[in-house]
């Protein structure tokens, strides 16, 4: 075979789950045993820096011509990755990602798991073994303007930031302006002056009373129209940011107000009750989080401040109080915070009652005067989102990237979310959300647009013309050249493949995802083994 | 047993992986095979994984009308139905071949597709055309 020992193949020490399902020894000898496999290295926790200089190190080493990397399915690495490779010299389309942990490790019993491993391994050095340089191309961007979505005091910082770091910022607002919640009254006066500051800058551009209604292109290339009534303003920009508020009036049954009401009064002048229950959950079916919890906690918190003989309950499915949070909810419990923990949501009984169901003491009833939650509606994230391209979660809130790694990014290059845009969050938390995203979209703006890589070609010679790759792209990328044959310019086409699973002509293939590489791990797969 | 489940990019990867993460069991003899689109996926494919030996496969696709590529998985849709005619047609029963929508994030419907075409094996039995090793 003249492909024999053209894959490299790297093993991640975590690769293996933790605790260790798989050995990861066990799988760099089965590797060694392939055909098409040269060297084989074990490298420790190749995604940190320390690991992508071994990883660098191997690339350049030359003794293979492609590469796989059996590690973990976090879909960032994979970018670290072909980063590294990049650097290293190597066509980044030519590394390949086997995940054993997520989909083996994590999931299966012990001589399973490698079996399953082991197979994993096999179909990815099958595909890798196909691979071809995929073409790329950088282009400057065209446009380096940011443009914010939302009216929020998020987006107020956010612009505030990303003026100050001199980028050019359009802000898209659905009322006349920015806005500050009520919950934010104590730093009116610093926002109003931050509002009037930008509103003198030459460098930032509003639009009010509007809505995006259409984008196309991508990082460093948007065009976005923006509807103002019956004015269409057409935007080109080079990221855009979804920084929406929360709405300020969330539909709730009477018996159970939002938060922000508790937060309003404790920071206004409204009358406190005498004992509070909260609610702390993020909407997903009685599901909790860490910013959910600490925001319920912290009411509370400052509840018993103003209230010492006052009560207040907590009742949440989880305590979720990681690192420093810990001891700010000991400290809690000190000032008299109760916490709860129940099964399922806690339901009303009469006009002040909540039954709740804890996993020791069964069913409790607590009695207080006022009950809250954390949950606030959604905005019309889902139409934003429709907009944007941008897939939803099923239950109608937006998918990041990498919740916890890089928590900005929504899977379409070049758009970014503040972590806190639909939520009502607290001053700090946003403070911190647009400096993380202003980081972000100054890092993305000064870089160059990739173009190219997952892409299709086309061959000429076995094109008849017959348009349907023309008809059924949804994004209009393909067209027919001066040589009447069909051309898919890398610079529009987004990679998805629809095209090439139609051509008739099977003129088109698709570069990463080609039909013999695809066929290749499906053999492995389906024989249970290549040999 | 040998199932194959192609997953797309937008929607069935991320759901395998928050499956792994939460230590969600299914059978290991679900292997999976990625997609940068369910729309990328040929009834060539769908029928080549049949004459390889394996019993079952299925497709992991967004919701519609979600769908990243915008009408992928409508395609994809088109597609399973072709392939699930020629099996018919072959004898091999078209219920081999299955298409699921699901959202990134709902990892017990990746679960409970792969349980599904797991427990279609077991009722319809092993591919005739299956090389045993």
């Amino acid at each position: 075979m003249n492909d024999k020992g053209r894959v490299g193949v790297v093993i991640c020490t975590w690769a293996g789950g933790n605790p260790r399902t798989l050995d990861v020894n066990s799988l760099a000898e089965h590797a060694k045993t392939m055909d098409r496999v040269g060297p084989v290295e074990i490298i420790d926790r190749i995604c940190s820096p320390v690991g992508q200089n071994k990883l660098a190190a191997f690339f350049r080493s030359g003794k293979a011509e492609c590469f796989v990397i059996v590690a973990c399915s976090a879909f960032s690495k994979e970018t670290i990755f072909r980063d590294v490779a990049r650097d290293s010299g190597i066509n980044p389309y030519m590394v390949e990602l086997a995940d054993v942990r997520e989909q083996s490790a994590y999931v299966h019993t012990h001589d399973k798991a490698l079996e399953k491993a082991h197979l994993i391994i096999e179909m990815a050095v099958a595909r890798s073994s196909l691979a071809e340089e995929a073409p790329i191309k950088f282009r400057q961007l065209r446009s380096k303007r940011a443009l914010i979505i939302g009216d929020g005091a998020c987006a107020l910082i956010l612009a505030t930031h990303l003026r100050g770091q001199g980028i050019e910022v359009a802000q898209i607002a659905e009322g006349s302006g920015f806005m500050i919640p009520d919950r934010l009254e104590k730093q009116r006066q610093a926002l109003e002056e931050d509002i009037k500051r930008l509103h003198e800058d030459p460098g930032f551009a509003a639009f009010a009373h509007s809505k995006v209604t259409h984008l196309v292109g991508r990082l460093g290339n948007f065009s976005a129209l923006i509807s103002s009534g019956r004015v269409t303003h057409a935007v080109d920009c080079g990221v855009i940011v979804l920084a929406n508020e929360a709405p300020a009036n969330s539909p709730q049954t009477s018996a159970l107000a939002p938060v922000s009401d508790l937060e309003s009064i404790l920071v206004g002048s409204g009358t406190l009750p005498m004992s509070i229950v909260v609610l702390a959950e993020n909407g997903h079916e009685w599901g909790v989080d860490a910013g959910a919890f600490v925001r319920g906690m912290r009411a509370a918190m400052d509840f018993k401040n103003k209230r010492p003989n006052g009560k207040a309950y907590i009742i949440s499915r989880d305590i979720v109080s990681p690192g420093r949070r810990e001891s700010e909810q000991r400290m809690a419990q000190d000032m008299g915070v109760v916490f709860f923990r129940s099964e399922e949501r806690p339901r009303l009984v009469g006009a002040t009652d909540w039954v709740l169901n804890d996993q020791t003491l069964g069913d409790i009833t607590i009695e207080a005067e006022a009950a809250y939650t954390t949950h606030q509606a959604e905005h019309d994230s889902e139409r934003i989102a429709k907009v944007l391209g941008l897939p939803l979660a099923a239950d109608g809130t937006l998918t990041t990237l990498e919740p916890r790694l890089r928590p900005e990014e929504t899977m379409r290059r070049g758009i970014f979310v503040c972590s806190s845009a639909f939520k009502a969050s607290p001053l700090e938390t946003m403070v911190t959300d647009a400096l993380s995203v202003s980081s972000r979209v100054a890092e993305a703006l000064l870089g160059q647009e990739m173009l190219g890589g997952i892409v299709t070609k086309v061959d000429q010679e076995k094109c008849s013309a017959c348009l349907t790759c023309v008809r059924s792209c949804p994004y209009s990328a393909p067209f027919i050249g001066d040589k009447g044959k069909a051309e898919i310019p890398i610079e529009d086409c987004q990679g998805c493949g629809i095209c090439v699973s139609l051509c008739p002509s099977k003129a088109i293939d698709l570069y990463h995802y080609s039909d013999s590489q695809i066929g290749a791990s499906v053999r492995v797969a389906a024989r249970g083994g290549g040999r | 047993m040998r199932i194959i489940g192609f997953i797309c990019e937008h929607a069935g990867l991320p759901a395998a992986v928050l499956a792994g993460e939460r230590g969600m069991q299914y059978s290991s003899d679900v292997l999976l095979v990625r997609l940068p689109c369910s729309g990328r996926v040929d009834v060539v494919h769908l029928l080549r994984a049949f004459r390889d030996g394996a019993d079952a496969v299925f497709l992991a696709a967004c919701l519609e009308k979600n769908c990243h590529h915008i009408y992928g998985n409508l395609e994809a849709r088109k597609r399973v139905d072709q392939a699930k005619r020629i099996l018919d047609d072959l004898g091999l029963d078209g219920q081999r071949v299955e298409l699921f929508n699901l959202a990134s994030n709902q990892a017990f419907k990746f679960r409970e597709a792969a349980e599904e075409m797991v427990r279609r094996v077991e009722r319809i039995g092993p591919n005739p055309l299956g090389v045993r090793k």
